[in-house]
């Protein structure tokens, strides 16, 4: 039968410190807990207390999985405990970004604040209860926004990049505002995932930032326990790694040591403070416990190894530290730790009282907040004279194409929303590759439109982190296919943030993405990627598509709106091929050129739009497919056939309620999708459409399954108008 | 049988009623040796300064409120009574697992958990008591919050109560949060500023009584109105004896003082300053109370049973065992594990001692 680790540590702990020797006590708490170290025995008590709730936490979630089948998460913080020491000393407006492995972090925290917040969130976490005040029991996190830690899902420190971001915002905003800031920015996270490719962006852009001297007040907190479930770090390899690292300062601590981790933790919280650098803290910490619950440690660690671990028990070092210098006596500490056993048990008993989750609405309840009344308010007369001298742009007669009517959309934002902030790679003095964001730095200065590297998981952690610091941030990801590196920071992180704290935290932001092909051959794949699949699965996210100028400025203040008021995180995807077109039906028509719609008028949300009243057939499409369909409808109508045109504008979620009527008109539906076939949205609307009523017909135009080819091979996988036309053909003479 | 997890609650200075008088001294069930000690001790004192003693004032023939309302003598009977009844308080069937109280009873608490000796809390209590005498300041008045015939927090209602709140303050008066008291907001203002709040509240009728109503006698506890009070007592009392306390003792922030390591200056400057010149946010006192200890049972100390109503709209806030409603919380009441005794309640009583 297998032993019980939990179990074994819980015994030990208390054997060990029957076994110590009381010594004559000492009263002044205020002293030195040891000869020299600035840790006072009042604050080394308060941590140790801290560690024995992080302990009990994790004996508890096993047990009442063990014994009473209740729970859900054993993933626990047992080795750990001297992360106290961080927790502890942070203060309290110190936004810390936290991994799963951060109990006492959390409890040290929650002990020096006023209110309810601590063990008792953890359990209502464990058992996944609806009450459970940071994610209404969605997930076990560590997160408060009492205690300022949004909640972090992450496994693989994909929290990094955001925690950089705020840091980042923080100084931004306050100069700014001209104030001195003193909150830093931390996050929290394990020697294993210290390689991932998302931390490796955030230590790099730190770095980067650092080397500019760009403000960076964040400080990295390595629990070093020297595996990553079962693969073994190599022994120094974190230290190796980090102690010369150009522009992010190490400190090295043993976090099996309170003393030792609290000095540490001193000097780099006041490093990071004070200088407003990037620090890196490299914690010793062994793993107890196995990775989770069901880990069978067994399986990859010898017996001697597992005991090996076990005996380095950092509570077992606080206990001896705290009676060898007389501040508690054996009992005491035996007191102290069963007393905490037993409160938090009682805590338990009522936790499981506590409902859970019953219905899938309450499920997604936080996910789908929109304000249709949400508005972004023009900027005052004065301010947009200021950005637009000549004239104000929907006062000018001539129609422009998408991407200026883009720059007017924007500069227009950005004069009305002073939290906003554009950036990306080479939007500012460039203007962007397509020139959305020209002149945008000249009229709103660095602060607010600025280059950031080239590394999409850094400009979305950047804008994640804006986000938290209270901005409005309006990232470009300059092509769609470079999301692609950086997409779990919108998937895992951003689009999750309402979800995970029960609409407590958001990530608002409008990310504007280059995307779609069509571009006459040039640029390949990466340039012409037509692939949203990987958007549309990100649940809560909004995602647009405009094909035309004044569409694209009212869509724009729309999503901006929703961002601003709801947190939503919302994407939009602008066709570059369609950027500069200024002609329709034929050469020098200029019809695909528009007029500038005033500042108050927006889009509203899951709003088509309609072109003709045609009822032979209904053209679903979007983007090029706008294009391309409208030019088709055309010439068909020569010959008699009547259709109507739908832009769909809204690709996630589909406006399939503003479809319906219009497919019913006509009975026939073809669906002209530019996107992959198996990318994009044909069959949702496909489908969606044909439950919703059975007697439509249907036929779908979509790209082939590839890349895209440079030249006019571009072509022969892209959808074209004879395909359209086609289409339209067939499902005409289907019956 | 194991000692229930008791969570005990001392009650602010307005609890000592007319029905109350003679508990001390003319109890009808026999009092513990305990309990005749704290009046003892309360009695030295008082004698000592030449001031009526809480037996006298206890024993009197009848209620006088200009006598048992003013603060120089309730301060000290409440305190009186509610140590008195925590020492009947049985030890073997009530295991004591964290100590709160409203308002003034924050000093009982202080007394209670430990963090202060019995003769420096009579001092403490004595002299804030003795700040009154002539010399009140302002004064509260006391509104409800919950809808009618509920007993949840109406955030309608919150806000009529802050609009109230800036329309005196925009005439010019000093008018703010005291107590949030569980579904009652208790407001403190200077003198003009409690007028012009009784006339900016809309009249609102519970039972015979219609609300706003202002406390006799009390001055305007908890706001700016008390700095100097605040000044004169960190000076005068600044060197009690404040240690951490034996059980968790958790004040109206919401803050937990624990044993083994609260530092002593803190509990010192939030008893002295802080919470005399910043609100008393009792609801989130008991909401921290139940999180933190995960009592089994609630145990609101005497005089009276003023707290009873209170503490039952934060359990059915807290949703604590499972209790969401008046409904539910009567049944629990009912059954044989009941959620919240009162020494006031005298059938409840008899289950304490």
């Amino acid at each position: 039968m297998a032993v019980s680790r939990a179990a074994v540590v819980d015994a030990n702990f208390s054997e060990h410190v029957r076994s110590l020797q009381p010594t004559p006590r000492r009263w002044n708490l205020d002293e030195p807990v040891e000869y020299g170290t600035p840790l006072t025995a009042r604050d080394a008590i308060r941590l140790f207390e801290a560690q024995i709730e992080s302990r009990h936490l994790d004996l508890l979630a096993r047990d009442m999985k063990a014994s009473r089948g209740r729970g859900f998460y054993t993933i626990g913080s047992s080795g750990h405990e001297g992360n106290v020491a961080v927790g502890g000393q942070l203060e309290a407006g110190d936004m810390s970004f936290l991994h799963y492995r951060s109990g006492g972090f959390f409890c040290a925290r929650a002990a020096n604040h006023a209110g309810p917040a601590g063990t008792f969130d953890v359990l209502r976490g464990i058992l996944a209860t609806a009450d459970e005040p940071i994610a209404g029991g969605r997930h076990k996190v560590f997160g408060s926004v009492e205690l300022d830690i949004p909640p972090q899902t992450s496994t693989i420190a994909s929290h990094l990049p955001k925690a950089l971001g705020y840091a980042i915002a923080l100084d931004r905003s306050a100069r700014r505002e001209k104030r001195r800031e003193t909150r830093i920015s931390v996050c929290t996270f394990g020697d294993a995932s210290s390689n991932h490719a998302t931390a490796t962006a955030a230590f790099n852009s730190a770095a980067w930032a650092s080397f500019q001297r760009i403000p960076a007040p964040i400080l990295f907190v390595c629990e070093d326990n020297g595996i990553g479930i079962s693969v073994r770090t190599p022994d120094g390899w974190v230290a190796s790694n980090f102690q010369n690292r150009s522009g992010i300062r190490y400190f090295g601590g043993d976090g099996l040591s309170l003393p030792s981790a609290w000095f540490a933790a001193r000097q780099a919280i006041d490093y990071v403070r004070h200088t407003r650098r990037p620090g890196f803290l490299h914690l010793r910490m062994v793993r107890m416990l196995g990775h989770a619950g069901s880990d069978v440690e067994q399986l990859y660690r010898t017996p001697e190894e597992i005991e090996a671990a076990e005996a380095l028990d950092p509570l077992r070092r606080t206990a001896t530290l705290l009676v060898d210098n007389g501040w508690m006596t054996p009992d005491e500490v035996l007191g102290l730790y069963e007393g905490v056993r037993t409160r938090l048990a009682a805590q338990a008993e009522e936790a499981m009282r506590r409902p859970t989750l019953t219905t899938a609405a309450e499920v997604v309840q936080p996910l789908f907040t929109e304000d249709p009344e949400a508005r972004i308010p023009p900027a005052p007369p004065e301010e947009r004279e200021r950005v637009f001298p000549r004239e104000r742009p929907e006062d000018s007669d001539r129609p422009r194409h998408l991407a200026l009517q883009l720059n007017r959309a924007l500069t227009d934002i950005l004069a009305a929303e002073p939290t906003t902030a554009v950036f990306g790679e080479d939007v500012a003095k460039k203007g962007g590759v397509y020139h959305v964001t020209a002149g945008l730095t000249a009229s709103f200065g660095v602060g607010r439109v600025f280059n950031t590297l080239l590394d999409e998981t850094t400009i979305l952690g950047l804008a994640i982190g804006a986000g938290h610091a209270g901005l409005l941030p309006m990232p470009e990801i300059q092509y769609l296919a470079y999301l692609m590196n950086a997409i779990d920071q919108l998937r895992g992180e951003a689009g999750s943030m309402q979800f995970f704290s029960n609409g407590q935290y958001a990530n608002p932001m409008v990310v504007r993405i280059a995307g779609l092909a069509y571009q006459k051959g040039f640029g390949g794949h990466f340039h012409n990627d037509n692939g949203i699949g990987a958007l549309r699965d990100v649940p809560g996210i909004l995602v647009a598509s405009p094909a035309r100028g004044d569409d694209a400025a009212r869509m724009l203040r729309t999503l901006t709106a929703q961002a601003r008021h709801c947190g939503r995180v919302c994407v939009m995807i602008e066709p570059i091929a369609l950027y500069m077109t200024k002609d329709l039906y034929e050469d020098g028509d200029g019809a695909w050129q528009t007029l500038y719609p005033a500042p108050e008028e927006h889009m509203p949300l899951h709003e088509v739009g309609v072109y003709g009243s045609g009822t032979h057939a209904t053209i679903a499409t979007f983007g090029n497919g706008l294009w391309m369909s409208l030019r088709v409808a055309r010439r068909l109508q020569a010959e008699g056939i009547d259709c109507r045109v739908i832009d769909l504008r809204w690709l996630h979620p589909l406006p399939i309620d503003a479809l319906l009527p219009h497919a019913q008109a006509s009975g026939r539906v073809l669906v002209v999708d530019e996107c992959r076939r198996s990318s994009g949205i044909a069959d949702a609307v496909v489908a969606d459409l044909a439950q919703r009523d059975a007697s439509l017909r249907f036929r779908r135009v979509t790209g082939m399954d590839t890349y895209i080819p440079l030249g006019d091979a571009a072509n022969r996988v892209l959808v074209q108008e004879e395909d359209i036309e086609a289409g339209l053909r067939a499902l005409l003479e289907s019956r | 049988m194991t000692a229930l997890r008791t969570l005990v609650v001392c009650p602010g200075r307005g609890s000592y009623d007319r029905a109350a008088l003679g508990q001390l001294t003319r109890p009808s069930s026999p009092r513990t040796d305990g309990a005749r000690e704290v009046l003892e001790r309360c009695d030295a004192h008082r004698a000592a300064l030449g001031r009526k003693t809480v037996s006298e004032l206890d024993g009197a023939d009848a209620y006088r409120s200009t006598l048992h309302v003013a603060g120089e003598n309730a301060s000290l009977l409440t305190f009186a009574c509610g140590l008195a009844d925590l020492a009947d308080l049985s030890r073997e069937r009530f295991d004591i697992v964290g100590v709160t109280g409203n308002s003034m009873g924050f000093y009982t608490a202080l007394a209670a958990s430990g963090a202060l000796s019995l003769d420096d809390a009579i001092t403490l209590v004595e002299t804030m008591g003795a700040y009154q005498t002539g010399n009140v300041i302002g004064g509260q008045v006391l509104y409800p919050m919950t809808a009618a015939r509920t007993w949840r927090t109406d955030p309608a209602r919150r806000q009529v109560v802050e609009q109230a709140l800036q329309r005196v303050r925009d005439a010019g008066h000093v008018a703010e949060w005291s107590i949030e008291l569980g579904g009652f907001a208790v407001l403190g203002a200077d003198t003009a500023g409690v007028k012009a709040l009784l006339e900016a509240l809309p009249p609102d009728v519970r039972g015979d009584r219609t609300f706003p109503i202002q406390l006799p006698l009390h001055s305007a506890f908890h706001t700016s109105l008390m700095a100097d009070t605040s000044a004169r007592a960190l000076q005068e009392l600044g060197g009690l004896g404040f240690q951490a306390p034996d059980v968790p003792l958790v004040d109206g922030r919401g803050f937990v003082f624990r044993p083994h390591w609260a530092d002593p200056r803190a509990l010192r400057d939030y008893t002295l300053g802080h919470q005399v010149v910043a609100p008393f946010d009792f609801t989130t006192a008991v909401h921290t109370a139940l999180q933190h200890c995960a009592p089994d049972l609630v145990v609101a100390l005497g005089p009276g049973n003023a707290l009873g109503g209170p503490l039952a709209r934060i359990l059915v806030e807290a949703g604590w065992r499972g209790i969401q409603s008046r409904a539910d919380f009567d049944a629990v009441q009912a059954s044989d594990h009941p959620m919240l005794l009162s020494f006031g309640v005298t059938k409840q009583r008899e289950h304490l001692v």
